[in-house]
């Protein structure tokens, strides 16, 4: 089973005929997907399904597993292929950040969060990498928030914030794309809304690519779902469809709650 | 069982005891109607008293439903079907009271024609409620090019008795079809997720 976007030549991701093994498991099979540019792209499947493996292959996140096989293209912006071994992989991460599950800042002060990165990416001086800071805190709406406790601990935030903090971490470095690991589901309803409005934001200057175990938030927040199953991309449609009136059997048995 | 299935089950029985009082009314009115007798009309009015009741727990509990259990793609499609069936339902009971109140206030002779057309609407309310019960997508289909028929023979009734009383009658019968053929739309968008309201479109998928 394929499932193909509407409108390939205009995609920032092409993923063709992708396949990945961990050992002799066969975790994605065959995955064609186009990701369109500034628009939000959830990845949505039961557990085990290969959907952190796919947005793990985004950005080689899967190199650090050791028995790691890997087929098939990624091509971002039409002219780099991810899975090409001469890749520099940092400046792709540079590029293709990651926001994480649980919020995880350095353990350092909330303004070297985000000024590292910026720092071993580029020489930058002292007031240039200030406003980085904050830009990069405002655009998360956490400037007002930590404006006077630059020099405290990123540790010391509360959980929305910290994941905000990562956020910003990753916007500072100046990405394309941002891919956020069920970024909500270690926070609670008030940050997990804020950062779905900040999402939101983003897309207008980045691509997002999210995997969601919470229907409803890939339902409110993504303009295209895919649905994996088993390590196939079962179905793959705007939201808007996908909630409403999805052509799989299986895609309906899963969003509808009948599954298994 | 899931509590969705068991939410949709409760909708559903509660949709169905809808069906029924509707269906009740149209057979009263049918009968009237054909016997020219006005003495069971009483029940009509008290029935539609009942279904104003209904529309509101249904609604209600439709809401609850969206609100509690967030329900999707056929699920979803089927809640929002059975809010609008909930309107029709409660407009064919509307017109029932309207034939009936016609009939009680003019002792009009009751032309053939008319009786006829009592039956037909009736038979499309019977099989219409039967194609809900079962949500039988291609029945509704069927239905709906049924219509015709009604429009054709209250057009003849109108042109042929010119008093109001019976026109009155003609129309109401014949809302309560185009209501029925309302249903059949939200069966088919129900079932299939197509919106097939407008009669082009629905004749041109028949032919497909």
């Amino acid at each position: 089973m394929e499932a193909k976007s509407e409108s390939p030549s205009t995609a920032i991701l092409k993923l063709e005929n992708l396949n990945l093994h961990y050992a002799d498991k066969h975790v994605l099979k065959n995955i064609n997907m186009d990701i369109q540019p500034h628009s939000i792209t959830a990845l949505i499947g039961p557990s085990g399904c290969g959907k952190s493996s796919l947005l793990r292959c985004l950005n080689r996140m899967n190199d650090l597993i050791e028995t790691t096989a890997i087929e098939g293209k990624i091509m971002y912006a039409d002219k780099i292929d991810i899975n090409s071994r001469k890749l520099d992989v940092t400046q792709l991460r540079r590029k293709i950040g990651m926001v994480f599950q649980k919020p995880n800042p350095f353990p350092k002060t909330i303004y070297e969060n985000i000024a590292y990165g910026v720092r071993i990416a580029s020489r930058v001086s002292k007031s240039e990498l200030d406003d980085r800071v904050e830009e990069a805190l405002k655009k998360v709406g956490l400037w007002k928030e930590v404006a006077d406790r630059l020099k405290d601990s990123g540790m010391a935030l509360s959980g929305g914030q910290a994941q905000r903090l990562c956020i910003a971490r990753t916007i500072a470095t100046k990405p394309d794309i941002i891919l956020m690991d069920e970024p909500t589901s270690a926070l609670d309803p008030i940050s997990t809304q804020t950062i779905e409005e900040l999402t939101l934001e983003l897309k207008e200057n980045y691509t997002v690519v999210i995997v969601t175990h919470n229907m409803q938030q890939a339902a409110r927040i993504s303009d295209n779902t895919a649905f994996f199953y088993l390590g196939e991309l079962i179905e793959y449609s705007p939201t808007k469809v996908m909630f409403t009136r999805p052509t799989q059997k299986r895609t309906e048995d899963y969003i509808t709650g009948r599954f298994g | 069982m899931l509590i969705i299935e068991k939410s949709l089950r409760e909708l559903r029985d509660n949709l169905q005891s809808m069906t029924e009082v509707v269906l009740d009314m149209l057979e009263l009115v049918k009968n009237s109607l054909e016997q020219e007798k006005i003495n069971e009309l009483e029940v009509v009015f008290k029935q539609d008293k009942h279904l104003d009741q209904l529309e509101k727990s249904l609604d209600r509990q439709c809401m609850e439903l969206l609100a509690l259990i967030n329900p999707h793609a056929s699920d979803l499609r089927f809640v929002f079907s059975v809010i609008k069936v909930n309107v029709d339902l409660e407009r064919m009971g509307d017109e029932c009271k309207n034939v009936a109140r016609e009939m009680k206030d003019h002792s009009d002779k009751v032309p053939p024609e008319m009786k006829e057309l009592a039956k037909l609407v009736y038979e499309t309310g019977q099989n219409t409620f039967k194609a809900l019960a079962t949500m039988d997508s291609k029945w509704a289909k069927n239905l709906i090019l049924d219509d015709d028929n009604i429009d054709k023979l209250e057009y003849e009734i109108l042109q042929k008795y010119p008093q109001i009383g019976i026109s009155f009658t003609a129309k109401a019968l014949e809302r309560i079809a185009d209501h029925a053929t309302n249903v059949c739309e939200s069966i088919i968008y129900a079932v299939e997720g197509i919106d097939v309201r407008h009669e082009n479109t629905i004749r041109q998928r028949m032919t497909k």
